[in-house]
């Protein structure tokens, strides 16, 4: 993804997350170039503790949302590759962030405010993990193709998928 | 945290209640039969028939404010209507006889499987259903509108009456119960449509036998927005909740009119249903505190009949009141718990609150309408997603406590994280 002029920047960013998701506490890792946000946010109805992880020095950088507590799951027998819809960490795959949108389909760039669209996505993420805890059955909108990491591979192996 | 919003646990708290309504088939069936009481009091072979000429029927209870469930318990899925009949009783008849009567001239009743002469009603039971017939003897004039005397004849014991007029109370209610706002009615319709409620009841009353007449008034519309005040669904699910914990019990439930009168006078709660039904559990334990505290006996009157005393049958000591609030100290926890957890484990909850049966399909009913396909997700600031905003407006499209914003629309992507 490339930057743009219209990226915002981070105290535009700041300001409008603290307007409106004003329970996620900000903090700079200054030698990192890293903005957090942490604090609650509501999947179904109880909330999870969640940081919003944003490099707001390199043009473009994606912000990424790890769920801190209580820490998200594979299903019973199966492991965190077949969660649906995350960014995996394959070499700490319980350090996974969420992945929110489909970047071919350019549904987010840094012109966009966090608090306006990743926020609200993961909070609708958490939503669909709970009913997909429960049943296996994943009721987010999904881009076109795998809904996991493992569907992912399992595909690349039949090579069915290109450039995954 | 009855200050504190879940629209999604609220939504599936309407769920759950939808889960408890008749089919507008069934409803259609009630209709029938509620209305056939006037022709087949008039049968030749009617004891009643001479007084029928200026009798007058009406609906009572839950069906009149919009707040009758399904019984449910033990996979029953009995449902109740409870009717007036306002006959020129013979001031020589005694209340036996006058349930006497009324129950012999219910007999050959269509459908009915079984008549019971009750202490102060006669009960036609269908399956499915049970109508209760109570036969009151209007109030001379002048007379306050609908106030008469209903007679009380049990096996053991000496007959009363008692004056009543439940006529009054349940314009009471509907008065004073907060309609919901359209959004809110629409989104509880949209969500009964897609249930596919059963159809229970079995129907041979031709529709020809039966002639809507001045006499009897019609049933209160069962599509009335009234059944989704708020108020009112906080008083079906508690009702639901309380049918459950005395299902095995030999103590009395505390009885519904009892319920329809608090249940209203607890202002609506512009945090949600879940808020709505806790403080509804919250003022009931605090009133019944104050009698056991202070000795002085529950006495909920009719307000626009003071002469009726709605705890003339329940509590009936000290241990019935202990009791009730266990129950009502227990709902509150296990809501409070509820917000606390995910939705597996909510779904447990709900099957400890409100059966298993109804809390499984509540919670298919919810998942099954979520969409699958992009779209623009809302969300209350502060707090998070949410599924129907509309649980978020009880009353106008405004009077929500919450700010409420869309998302764009975006899609799930799974992806590998680069280093």
């Amino acid at each position: 993804m490339t930057g743009s002029r219209k990226d915002r920047k981070a105290g535009v960013q700041l300001k409008r997350m603290s307007n409106r998701w004003p329970y996620l506490r900000p903090r700079v890792l200054e030698t990192r170039h890293i903005l957090l946000w942490v604090g609650p946010l509501r999947g179904f109805a109880m909330e999870y503790q969640v940081q919003v992880q944003w490099d707001f020095i390199t043009v473009g950088a994606v912000p990424v949302v790890f769920i801190l507590a209580p820490k998200i799951a594979p299903r019973p027998g199966t492991d965190f590759v077949e969660l649906p819809h995350l960014l995996y960490n394959a070499e700490r795959p319980e350090e996974s962030g969420l992945c929110l949108f489909d970047p071919d389909d350019r549904q987010w760039d840094g012109s966009k405010f966090i608090a306006d669209t990743i926020v609200p996505w993961a909070s609708e993420w958490l939503h669909h993990y709970e009913f997909w805890q429960l049943d296996g059955v994943w009721r987010g909108a999904n881009a076109p193709g795998p809904i996991s990491v493992g569907e992912m591979i399992r595909l690349e192996e039949v090579g069915d998928v290109e450039g995954a | 945290m009855t200050g504190e919003t879940s629209p999604n646990l609220d939504l599936l708290l309407l769920a759950t209640v939808l889960q408890l309504e008749l089919s507008e088939r069934d409803l259609r069936v009630t209709d029938k039969r509620y209305h056939h009481l006037e022709t087949h009091l008039q049968r030749p072979e009617s004891s009643v028939r001479h007084l029928m000429g200026t009798a007058s029927v009406y609906a009572q209870g839950s069906r009149a404010i919009g707040a009758t469930i399904v019984h449910g318990v033990a996979d029953e899925d009995r449902f109740d209507l409870d009717a007036v009949i306002e006959l020129a009783i013979p001031p020589l008849w005694t209340p036996r006889k006058a349930l006497d009567e009324l129950h012999t001239s219910l007999q050959g009743f269509p459908d009915v499987q079984e008549i019971e002469r009750c202490t102060r009603c006669v009960q036609l039971r269908f399956a499915f259903m049970h109508l209760d017939v109570t036969v009151m003897r209007p109030g001379a004039a002048p007379r306050p509108e609908r106030v008469g005397e209903i007679f009380h004849s049990p096996d053991r014991g000496a007959d009363e009456t008692h004056w009543v007029n439940p006529y009054g109370f349940a314009e009471w209610v509907k008065a004073r119960a907060v309609p919901p706002s359209v959004s809110f009615h629409t989104a509880a319709n949209d969500l009964r449509r897609s249930l596919g409620v059963a159809d229970r009841f079995v129907d041979t009353i031709p529709s020809l036998m039966y002639a809507v007449r001045a006499e009897t008034q019609n049933l209160p519309a069962p599509l009335d927005p009234i059944r989704d005040s708020w108020q009112i669904i906080a008083l079906k699910l508690m009702k639901r909740y309380l049918n459950l914990r005395y299902a095995n019990r030999s103590e009395k439930r505390p009885i519904s009119v009892y319920l329809s009168k608090i249940a209203v006078e607890v202002p609506l709660n512009r945090h949600g249903i879940c808020s709505q039904l806790e403080g509804f559990a919250v003022e009931l334990d605090r009133r019944i505190a104050i009698a056991v505290d202070e000795g002085c006996w529950p006495e909920e009157r009719n307000p626009v009949y003071p002469e009726e005393n709605f705890n003339d049958r329940w509590p009936r000591d000290v241990a019935a009141m202990r009791l009730f609030r266990d129950d009502l100290r227990h709902l509150c926890g296990e809501l409070r718990r509820a917000r606390q957890s995910a939705v597996a484990e909510i779904q447990s909850i709900f099957d400890g609150l409100f059966g298993e049966r109804v809390s499984a399909a509540a919670i298919r009913t919810y998942a099954d309408n979520l969409p699958s396909v992009p779209r623009k997700p809302s969300y209350e600031h502060g707090k998070g997603f949410v599924v129907a905003p509309a649980v978020l407006r009880p009353v106008t499209e405004q009077t929500t406590t919450s700010r409420v914003s869309r998302a764009p629309a975006h899609t799930f992507h799974p992806r590998r994280l680069k280093r």
